[in-house]
């Protein structure tokens, strides 16, 4: 487990969209993309410093998580979650019903690339099943400071973000693909706001011209995947001397 | 509903209370017999406001929803409140930036391209890139700022539009960008009763030269609105759509939220914490002390979102500011006392001039729909006046300190003699336009909106006041209460009915 301060040290994490879940109750699923081992202990560090709303008694209380990965762990933590089924619907229910969110790697599997892969529908069955509200997360800049090849993070604190979508509440009557569907579309278009800006990400949504990053599209090269998420972020810092 | 408002008579039982004095707070023994008017404890904020915003922006007041009238293609301005308004830390980011999002969403899936975000800064200092970050938070700023995220520059003279004519032929000039908009979308925040602004968003968007014989015309005929007619449209196309949010003080930190108790309710620990304030302002140099009244501050919460027609929803927002206030008082007293402290979100001390406005403004704006004070009687006001002025903000402030207020405080006198030349002088408008510095009307405007109160006042004493400040405006000092006392003891007798207005005032806010 990365520590706070490891982490800290490490990254720079930008945090949004916190307030969209601060003044509603809980428990929450939230489910996130995967590109880096980064990702887990970010999404549990932005929430440990979730403002909670509510006044006096009402005040809700810290939010609590497990994080549940894309794939089964390997060697012997991968048999004791077998044999603890540690994985199943009926223990992700039980926690919910105790209060207790639930981080989901939803994706089926892992990209090598940081490309976004195909969503599963188990995230959305969960949440129409509980009744709980999903929060869509998405996780930018996480690949390019910490890719699998590495062992620890780029030096530099690069910035990573975590983006909270608006949360999605489950109506009656809900199909788990239209769910998944909106799950996917809140993830992409946290990840087009990292290239095209919050607003123009909004309206490349409506126009339903949501740019895919060359780097997600199946149709480039591995390398050509590999080389676009791991490029250097453009300079934000400000700077004394403006070029001419 | 929140626990009414009271009046309590001070006796001899009466434990010593709180009293703000700028970045102090004090413990003071008040005469018996005193009547202390503690205000309405603050309602509870809400507690979804997504909810609330989702709610007022899909069923406005006389009016279609916001996202039916945002059309492909359209061109749409949003104007917002700027720093005059508290930044409400309780909301987690301020509540302009949670609006502003929610309008923006709507905008984006509706198609609009063309989109501009003005700060209805008025007269005062335009905001900085820190600022402008500050309340429409980072994505939006990041997505508009700086081609289309900027403040209203009232000197612009070439993106200010005429839209009507005042009685006396001076033409009414308004931001060029609003006018020539589709919609007008106008965010707008109230603390209470005479804090909620105008009816027409125009006011805060017009040209200097407007302000200037919007004021003067004002003075002589009370209650004229030339912008009467711009309430509801602003220029032939313009529609106005507006979302009025009403604050409530809401203490920062459990730590400091005793000060707004009642003094007897303090447990034994707050008691302890109370002493521990006392001592450190007592220690600790002024610079460091601003940081404390920083941490004895008040945050603000939202208590009331509502959407739709300016017309419709402005009595709306003001019947609910109102029944924030005490009520009425039986009788004008003949002293009133005041604390004020210093706004603990400008971060910085408020100068003698704007100090002293503020202090004057409780006087009609206080928290009883009647003065507090007769006419004739006497306001003290605890503030420190210190002569200090902020050197990006303030410079026209300083200038009208020295030179104009040791002159004469008279507002005739100074409209007559003094205001031509500040209006005019290209150096005050150069900082205006590229230095956040306040407009040379500011101070002006500042100075008459208090005339009223100074007219209606016979004495009016500043405990603590800086000596050469408090002379030069023309009111006075005096380093304890009981001096205080025996110096109005001329005008209102050795006996006269003291009110004390406890807490900080929820209504200080800057002429525009």
């Amino acid at each position: 487990m990365v520590s706070a301060l490891s982490l800290r040290l490490g990254v720079k994490p930008v945090i949004r969209g916190l307030e969209y879940i601060a003044e509603l109750p809980g428990p929450f699923i939230f489910v996130a993309n995967h590109p880096s081992e980064l990702d887990a202990p970010l999404i549990q560090q932005a929430l440990a410093g979730a403002p909670r709303a509510g006044v006096g008694r009402e005040r809700h209380s810290a939010i609590r998580t497990v994080v549940v990965g894309v794939q089964p762990a390997i060697g012997a933590a991968g048999v004791a979650e077998k044999l603890l089924r540690l994985r199943s619907g009926a223990r992700l229910t039980e926690l919910l019903g105790r209060g207790v969110s639930v981080v989901l790697f939803a994706e089926k599997t892992r990209s090598d690339d940081g490309s976004l892969t195909q969503f599963d529908r188990g995230a959305a069955q969960l949440g129409i099943q509980t009744g709980v509200t999903l929060v869509p997360v998405t996780l930018g800049g996480t690949f390019r400071a910490l890719p699998p090849w590495r062992r620890t993070p780029e030096a530099g604190r690069p910035v990573v973000t975590v983006t909270f979508g608006r949360p999605i509440q489950i109506d009656a009557g809900d199909e788990s693909t239209s769910v998944t569907a909106k799950i996917v579309k809140a993830i992409t278009l946290g990840l087009a706001e990292e290239s095209s800006g919050w607003y123009g990400a909004l309206r490349s949504e409506a126009e339903n011209s949501l740019p895919t990053d060359e780097q997600n599209s199946p149709a480039a090269a591995h390398w050509r995947r590999i080389w676009g998420a791991t490029a250097p972020r453009p300079e934000t810092r400000r700077r004394v001397w403006v070029d001419k | 509903m929140s626990r009414p408002g009271f009046v309590l008579s001070v006796d001899a039982q009466t434990p010593p209370l709180v009293v703000f004095q700028g970045e102090k707070v004090l413990l003071e023994r008040m005469p018996t017999g005193t009547n202390v008017l503690y205000p309405p404890e603050p309602l509870a904020g809400i507690r979804s406001l997504d909810a609330e915003i989702e709610k007022a922006l899909n069923s406005p007041v006389d009016s279609e929803p916001l996202a039916a009238l945002l059309k492909r293609g359209s061109r749409v301005t949003v104007v917002f409140e700027d720093l005059s308004q508290p930044v409400t830390s309780r909301t987690a980011p301020d509540v302009r930036q949670r609006v502003i999002e929610h309008v923006l969403e709507r905008a984006a899936a509706a198609g609009v391209d063309d989109l501009e975000l003005i700060a209805a800064t008025g007269l005062r200092r335009r905001l900085t890139a820190n600022d402008l970050q500050r309340l429409v938070g980072e994505r939006v700023f990041a997505s508009f700022y700086p081609d289309h995220l900027q403040s209203h520059d009232a000197e612009d003279a070439a993106n200010l539009v005429e839209v009507g004519r005042m009685p006396d032929g001076t033409p009414l000039e308004v931001n060029g960008r609003v006018v020539s908009s589709d919609l007008v979308i106008s965010v707008r925040l109230a603390t209470a009763v005479g804090n909620e602004g105008a009816a027409s968003v125009a006011t805060k968007l017009a040209g200097a030269r407007t302000s200037r014989a919007l004021v003067s015309a004002q003075a002589t005929a009370p209650g004229l609105d030339p912008f009467e007619n711009l309430v509801n449209a602003v220029g032939g196309t313009a529609q106005v759509f507006t979302i009025d949010v009403t604050l409530t003080p809401e203490p920062t930190g459990p730590v400091t939220a005793f000060l707004s108790k009642r003094e007897r309710e303090w447990t034994l620990a707050e008691r302890a914490l109370s002493a521990g304030l006392q001592a450190a302002t007592r220690v600790l140099p002024s610079r460091a002390r601003l940081g404390l009244a920083q941490v004895a501050g008040v945050g603000f919460g939202v208590t009331s979102v509502v959407a739709g027609k300016p017309s419709s929803v402005h009595p709306i927002t003001q019947s609910f500011l109102a029944q924030q206030q005490l009520g009425q008082v039986d009788q004008a007293a003949d002293v009133a006392i005041f604390g004020i402290p210093n706004p603990g979100q400008v971060g910085t001390a408020l100068n003698p001039v704007t100090a002293a406005t503020l202090a004057l403004g409780q006087v009609f704006h206080g928290p009883t729909a009647d003065p507090v004070v007769r006419r004739g009687g006497t306001a003290i006001i605890y503030h420190p006046l210190t002569p200090w002025f902020h050197p990006l903000y303030h410079p026209a402030y300083s200038d009208f300190f020295a030179e104009v207020l040791s002159q004469s405080t008279d507002p005739g006198v100074i409209a007559a003699e003094y205001e031509e030349k500040f209006a005019e002088d290209t150096w005050y408008r150069h900082l205006y336009q590229t230095s956040y510095a306040h407009h040379a009307l500011h101070p002006f405007h500042a100075w008459y909106s208090a005339a009223p109160a100074i007219e209606h006042l016979g004495d009016v004493i500043f405990v603590g006041g800086d000596h050469a400040s408090t002379r030069r405006m023309g009111f006075k000092a005096a380093s304890t209460l009981a001096d205080a006392l025996e110096m109005a003891s001329d005008s209102v007798g050795l006996d006269p009915s003291i009110t004390y207005v406890h807490g900080a005032p929820v209504s200080l806010s800057e002429v525009s």
